[in-house]
């Protein structure tokens, strides 16, 4: 699957933090970009469009990116979306609630533009086996 | 007989869904879908009591955790371990099946699994959490003098973004916190704080802005333990709080600087020494300023010796747990839970101690008054720097911090004086029983916003005229109880005392729900007087206020029984004299309604800067009713009279400022001066002056005791400009005026 062709959803409260992580996607060669500030809005973008992959942050208010996660594994419609987690740190006990809830994978703060796209392809390869 | 069903077919299902994946692909989410199935497989294997397997699970369970944080020390290894583990398991439920225990042992597989992922750790988050902030050097900064080299910009428009919304955050910071110091128990604050920290440390660290992203990294895992509750949000965590926002800010500010190309001024951050007060808190040392260690207490209380203390706080040093005093001296049976309960109570009894102390008065009226010049020299000195023509950039900034600093301390210090109106609106009610039982009337009082704060030297003032209002409702306002019944209501008057903060003034309502001002009463009494000449053309609000005019009692009854005479103008007097209002609402049968409004302090007024002569004189902006240059021919002398100018459609008496106090002036003819029409009991009069200089807020400043006296002053004040300007008392120079 081609970079072009992914659909992104950015969520995060941070405009700066999403102006971060659009800038490090482009930089590889993404060009479907969405964004959401919390999970909210999130669910709301994902009802009215096709998104391929999920980046979104832990810590936001309304909605926490696990609870985030959670409803979107809830909903028969969008359970099979590929979820990324944006976390500051690697806390083992954040990491495996959202493992166990069901994350693709995470990637950990700051990171690079290589880092990011490997972890997506990594998890778009793993899906479309 | 147990039912080991369901457990032999999670374990099968593991198994199988094992075999079929790939080695080298245990992923993420495959990873995790083990876990899952390992935790209800531990729920059944607690249920049948299989210990075993218990110990079995852990492992894998630890395994798999391993692989999702990526810390396995051989990745390859750990699918063989797995395997055997999982195959273990099945061995394990099998023989439990059969013969209800099992004889062989799962130390193999723990061995094996801590050398995939190291020794069994006490307390996960603990150990996590000393690791990151080595990691970052935080509690030691070695990295000071590097921390001060200049700042270097990766992504400009990034920045830029930073820079706004990270400051917007600060403030959002700024107001959690105070409501979090108002409710210290709520989550909802500490994690509302919680988050812009975090927030700000992800961009940060991503535009390797460090020195931001270290110090917001150690604000937010000092509230990470507040919001698990780990320690307790205190006084000193709110300061260190505070002072890391305002820190972030002025890196934040720097950096703007430096994208803008100017040189960044120094600081004077020391963020170094708020590092380690983080740390301190964080770690629950420091319980508040002057608070005794617990340690101490229990010495202090013979509980325990000092020397036991000091031995077993060597101990604890070399221990890593974090467990706090009390829990080891407990758990190593040195003191009892009681006493230890006991020494914390205390530790938090001498704490709030602290909180609150008794001072003068005076030094707080000396604190204020100093303030008040500490703000005056800072607009002095921002007058000064706009006067330069080349402003040096790093002075202007270090201003700017000062002057956020000064306007805080006018701020606390202004509260220093504040106290509740409580006290007052308690002796009132009082009053109106009193005054209820003596009129034969039966009167409620019902107090609203007892909490509203006043400066403490206006109670004393606003007391007296308060007290008028309310004699007035009690007296005039409330029915005897037979006329209420008569008119419908309950036989028991309600007065309303109500207080609240409204655009810097405090507004103290006096409602009452008897038959309210009658109109035409007032009329006929103002008609009677010749105060005025007809009933027509006046609105409520200008009948109302007839009743503050001198020689207007609608009431001749309490002038004839009481023989106070007091009437409303006193009161309209006294409340203006504090640079208050009063407005009246009235609903004929329903009752009536005094609003009043006082400035919350009177060290501080709105004033008119006007020159004469070389002086500067300040005139209360209340008083001023119109400026205005007036036409030659509306300047008229008129023998017998005195001088008057036609203003505002009337000929009003002309006063000459420099005249009252022997100047020489730049103009003596009203035509080319200004005139300034001032309101005041003697009626309104024109003050001439040479010119306006502007509008004010000045401290008012008392000129002492050998000038208390003098007629037509009230006080000083320093204006912007460094000179001293006198505040005209209006009344007194009127007076003055009228005499000669």
């Amino acid at each position: 699957m081609n970079e072009k062709n992914i659909k992104v959803l950015i969520v995060d409260d941070f405009a700066t933090m999403r102006k971060v992580i659009r800038n490090l996607l482009k930089q590889v060669g993404y060009e479907d970009i969405v964004e959401a500030e919390d999970g909210v809005m999130a669910l709301k973008a994902l009802k009215s469009q096709k998104i391929d992959v999920i980046v979104s942050d832990w810590n936001m208010p309304n909605m926490t990116g696990l609870e985030l996660l959670k409803a979107v594994r809830a909903d028969p419609e969008l359970a099979k979306t590929p979820f990324l987690m944006v976390t500051a740190e690697a806390l083992q006990d954040n990491v495996v609630a959202a493992v166990k809830a069901g994350v693709n994978n995470y990637i950990v703060k700051p990171f690079t533009a290589e880092v990011l796209n490997e972890k997506i392809k990594k998890i778009m390869d793993s899906i479309n086996k | 007989m147990m039912n080991y069903q369901k457990l032999v077919k999670m374990l099968n299902d593991l198994a199988q869904e094992f075999l079929v994946m790939e080695s080298s692909e245990l992923d993420i989410p495959t990873a995790g879908k083990f876990l899952n199935q390992l935790e209800e497989i531990l729920a059944e294997a607690k249920e049948l009591k299989i210990d075993p397997l218990r110990g079995c699970v852990s492992v894998l369970g630890r395994i798999l955790e391993g692989t999702i944080m990526d810390t396995l020390q051989d990745k390859a290894a750990a699918s063989g371990v797995l395997e055997n583990g999982i195959h273990l398991m099945q061995n394990i439920v099998e023989s439990y099946k059969n013969t209800g225990r099992y004889d062989g042992s799962i130390q193999e597989l723990i061995d094996r699994g801590i050398s995939l992922v190291g020794p069994v750790k006490s307390v996960a988050p603990e150990g996590s959490t000393q690791k990151e902030a080595g990691k970052d050097g935080g509690v030691i900064p070695s990295s000071a003098p590097q921390g001060e080299d200049k700042v270097e910009i990766m992504d400009e428009s990034l920045t830029r973004d930073f820079i706004t919304e990270g400051l917007e955050y600060i403030e959002e910071i700024e107001i959690n916190i105070l409501n979090l110091e108002n409710d210290p128990e709520n989550k909802d604050y500490i994690n509302a704080i919680f988050r812009p920290f975090h927030s700000i440390k992800g961009v940060a660290s991503f535009l390797n802005l460090e020195k931001i992203r270290s110090l917001s990294h150690n604000l937010e895992s000092l509230l990470d333990r507040a919001r698990n509750g780990e320690i307790s949000v205190t006084p000193p965590l709110i300061d260190v709080v505070l002072d890391g926002a305002d820190a972030l800010k002025t890196m934040i500010g720097e950096l703007r600087d430096v994208l803008e190309g100017k040189e960044p001024a120094p600081s004077g951050l020391d963020i170094p020494a708020l590092t380690v007060r983080i740390k301190k808190i964080e770690e629950g040392f420091d319980i508040g300023a002057g608070g005794k260690k617990i340690g101490e207490i229990l010495v202090d209380d013979g509980v325990i010796s000092e020397e036991k203390l000091n031995q077993v706080l060597r101990e604890k040093e070399a221990d890593p747990s974090g467990k706090k005093l009390g829990q080891t001296l407990i758990e190593e049976k040195i003191a009892k839970p009681k006493q230890v309960s006991q020494a914390l109570r205390k530790q938090v009894d001498r704490v709030t101690d602290m909180a609150t102390i008794r001072v003068d008065t005076i030094k707080l009226d000396d604190l204020i008054d100093m303030v008040g010049e500490l703000v005056i020299t800072q607009s002095m000195i921002s007058q000064d720097l706009k006067n330069q023509e080349h402003t040096d950039k790093r002075l202007a900034r270090d201003i700017s911090q000062f002057f956020r600093i000064t306007s805080a301390l006018q701020r606390i210090s202004t509260s220093l004086r504040m106290i509740p109106i409580k006290q007052t609106f308690q002796r009132m009610s009082r009053l109106v029983r009193d005054l209820a039982k003596n009129a034969g009337k039966q009167v409620s009082v019902e107090l609203v916003g007892e909490d509203t704060e006043i400066d403490r030297n206006m109670i004393d003032e606003i007391y007296n005229p308060l007290v008028h209002m309310i004699r007035n409702s009690v007296d005039h306002g409330l029915e005897m109880p037979e006329e209420r019944i008569k008119a419908g209501k309950t036989e028991r008057g309600l007065i309303t005392l109500k207080a609240y903060h409204r655009g810097g003034n405090i507004v103290i309502e006096i409602a009452d729900d008897g038959k309210g001002l009658d109109k035409r009463k007032i009329l006929d009494k103002a008609l009677g007087a010749g105060l005025i000449h007809t009933d027509e053309g006046l609105n409520d609000q200008e009948i109302y206020k007839m009743i503050f005019m001198p020689g207007l009692s609608t009431a001749g009854k309490v002038t004839d029984v009481s023989g106070r005479g007091v009437g409303m103008d006193v009161v309209k007097r006294a409340v203006e004299k504090l640079r208050g209002k009063i407005e009246i609402e009235s609903e004929v049968g329903e009752g009536a309604k005094f609003i009043t409004r006082f400035p919350l302090t009177l060290a501080i007024i709105d004033g008119m800067i006007v020159k004469a002569g070389p002086e500067h004189y300040v005139l209360p902006t209340i008083s001023i009713l119109q400026a205005l240059r007036p036409p030659r021919e509306a300047y008229n002398n008129i023998v017998g009279k005195g001088e008057t100018i036609n203003a505002m459609g009337r000929l009003m008496p002309l006063v000459r400022l420099y005249d009252m106090f022997g100047l020489e002036p730049e103009y003596k003819n009203p035509w080319e001066a200004i005139v300034l029409v001032v309101d005041s009991e003697r009626g309104a009069k024109c003050l001439m002056v040479d010119k306006i200089i502007g509008k004010t807020e000045v401290v008012v400043k008392s000129l002492g005791e050998g000038l208390k006296n003098v007629k037509g002053l009230t006080g000083g004040a320093i204006l912007g400009n460094g000179r001293v300007g006198l505040i005209i008392d209006t009344e007194g120079l009127f007076e003055m005026a009228d005499q000669r």
